[in-house]
């Protein structure tokens, strides 16, 4: 037997893949935080730390999915930071109160505000289900919570939406009065 | 549309709408950089807290109270008591040094990174680069240097001296898949799968099989004489196999944790804790010995941490700090005590032997390396044991 342990040509395997989903990992990232210059931020703490541990990752069935696990996992983290969650820097004080959130208008961008106004865990529970496209049961697997938790967390963010919507042009009235 | 429609439509409108940044593989590497030297502060405690508790049971044993690890100060490698020579084979430089003392030297050894005896001379394994991964297999003898071929760096050993496996790839190639060989046996293996030999048993060559692509997944397989009937095991990544083929050790398939797996049935015997590198079973598999990094520290007090459990049981049966050194290899004396090479922050390295005791001497002087670098690829060491059963 070798007595060294090995060490695999992880460099090249890792900037093959960074090159091929990196794309995905900043669109997801994207819709969890709400924001371009957060999501890179996300994305790039989530690729260095799968970087320091390429020489396991890259022996797992599917890469992607444990890239998107650590995401979303990264994600959570940081809005349980309580300095991040409580404080929100900005440039100038304002001198005036923040204005209310406009009021829906069944736009593209209305719905995005409706999202992105989700708590944090809502919001990562809608992409997952609606963006990701993943079943409740890898929803749980991936967030580390029950199936039932994520079918109240999605069912409450649609009740939210569906109170919303009674006069959005593409909703049925069956749809929208549910 | 119902309102799950209009979600799904919505986040695909909003991504495709959005230019997105890339991020390039020197910003990824700045940044684990922080990251690492932050986990490295914790780390650093957590290894201080474990010398604080290894030194508590030591006072334990001496008062009477019995447990399981017998840890002392391994201090610095000067200062240790100089025993036995190594009962393993071992390479000083260029140099191949046997259990007898005979000294072999080629410029291959320089770069290797293992070598195991074979008829009349010394099969080495090179350390592979970025730029070209495999790693370059040598044949020395009487004086002279031939080259085998490409392969990965690893020869399974038999207990009885016979004819160590190998791998070699087609053409150097990573994608053209490549032969196992041992002796005169020459089996084909698939395209596209980079071979591995860790252990040899009963049943055949036990080896991890890893794809040279991005999407196959990799697998621990025995193979027998012949290679046609190939035997998946349960692990993605494989460490170590028994010289009776009944236990392989590596990574689980859940790729997060080391798994210790009777070969026969596929059940997982037992875990060992992820902070731990698993290594290798000792000649008759009783012994399973792992390695707990802490990399480079400033502190005298943190260094490297070497577990020995019982294979069969998970039974912890030493956990030995040795402070102010990094460990890079380990092999075992038969049953009775482990050798690994250790560096200390000065670069200065030595073989040490740990005993199933707990006690730490060096098997070799100490010779001057090359200082390890904070951070990137660390040089070979100067001393690297040799492949063994």
């Amino acid at each position: 037997m070798a007595a060294t342990r090995l060490r695999p040509p992880e460099g090249l395997e890792f900037e093959a893949w960074l090159v091929a989903r990196e794309s995905a990992l900043q669109r997801t990232a994207h819709l969890l935080t709400g924001d371009v210059h957060a999501a890179q931020d996300l994305v790039q703490t989530t690729l260095a730390k799968l970087y320091l541990r390429w020489d396991r990752i890259r022996l797992a069935d599917n890469v992607d999915a444990y890239a998107r696990k650590a995401l979303v996992n990264e994600f959570r983290s940081a809005w349980r930071r309580p300095v991040r969650r409580a404080e929100q820097v900005v440039e100038r004080v304002p001198d005036r109160p923040t204005p209310e959130a406009p009021a829906y208008d069944g736009s593209r961008e209305a719905v995005w505000r409706f999202v992105s106004g989700l708590p944090p865990k809502q919001r990562a529970v809608i992409v997952l289900r609606f963006y990701e496209q993943l079943t409740e049961t890898e929803i749980a697997d991936l967030m580390g919570i029950s199936v039932g938790t994520v079918k109240s967390q999605s069912s409450r963010a649609l009740a939210a939406l569906r109170a919303r919507l009674p006069d959005h042009p593409e909703i049925s009235g069956e749809e929208a009065g549910r | 549309m119902t309102a799950e429609d209009l979600l799904t439509r919505t986040l695909n409108e909003i991504t495709e709408a959005t230019e997105y940044p890339t991020t390039s593989m020197s910003t990824v590497v700045a940044r684990s950089r922080a990251i690492r030297g932050g986990g490295r502060r914790r780390v650093a405690l957590l290894a201080a807290a474990a010398v604080v508790v290894a030194g508590g049971l030591s006072a334990a044993l001496l008062l009477g109270h019995g447990g399981d690890s017998t840890p002392g100060p391994a201090g610095p490698l000067g200062d240790l008591e100089q025993g036995p020579a190594p009962k393993v084979d071992y390479l000083d430089g260029d140099t191949f040094v046997t259990t007898s003392g005979e000294r072999v030297t080629s410029p291959a050894f320089a770069k290797a990174v293992t070598a195991v005896r074979w008829k009349n001379g010394v099969l080495t394994a090179s350390r592979g680069t970025i730029s070209h991964p495999l790693s370059t297999i040598s044949f020395v003898s009487g004086g002279a240097t031939s080259r085998v071929g490409c392969g990965t760096p690893s020869f399974a050993v038999p207990l009885d001296g016979g004819d160590p496996a190998y791998w070699l790839a087609t053409g150097c190639r990573l994608d053209r898949g490549g032969e196992l060989v041992r002796g005169e046996a020459r089996d084909d293996t698939p395209k596209g799968a980079l071979l591995t030999p860790v252990g040899l048993a009963a049943d055949g060559v036990v080896t991890s099989a890893s794809s040279s692509g991005l999407r196959l997944p990799s697998h621990a397989l025995v193979i027998p004489p012949g290679g046609k009937r190939w035997i998946p095991l349960p692990l993605l990544g494989l460490r170590a196999a028994t010289e009776a083929g009944n236990l392989v050790t590596g990574l689980g398939r859940d790729a997060e944790h080391n798994v210790v797996v009777d070969a026969g049935t596929g059940q997982v015997k037992w875990r060992p804790s992820s902070a731990w590198a698993v290594g290798r079973f000792s000649a008759s598999g009783r012994y399973l010995t792992g390695i707990e990094s802490v990399g480079v520290q400033q502190s005298d007090d943190v260094g490297d941490i070497v577990g020995i459990w019982d294979a069969a049981t998970g039974h912890q049966v030493l956990q030995q700090a040795l402070p102010g050194l990094i460990v890079d290899a380990a092999a075992w004396e038969g049953d009775d005590s482990l050798l690994v090479v250790a560096e200390d922050r000065q670069g200065q390295e030595a073989v040490l032997r740990v005993g199933l005791d707990g006690s730490v001497t060096r098997a070799t002087s100490v010779v001057t390396g090359v200082p390890r670098p904070a951070e990137g690829r660390p040089p070979l060491t100067t001393l690297r044991l040799a492949a063994t059963p």
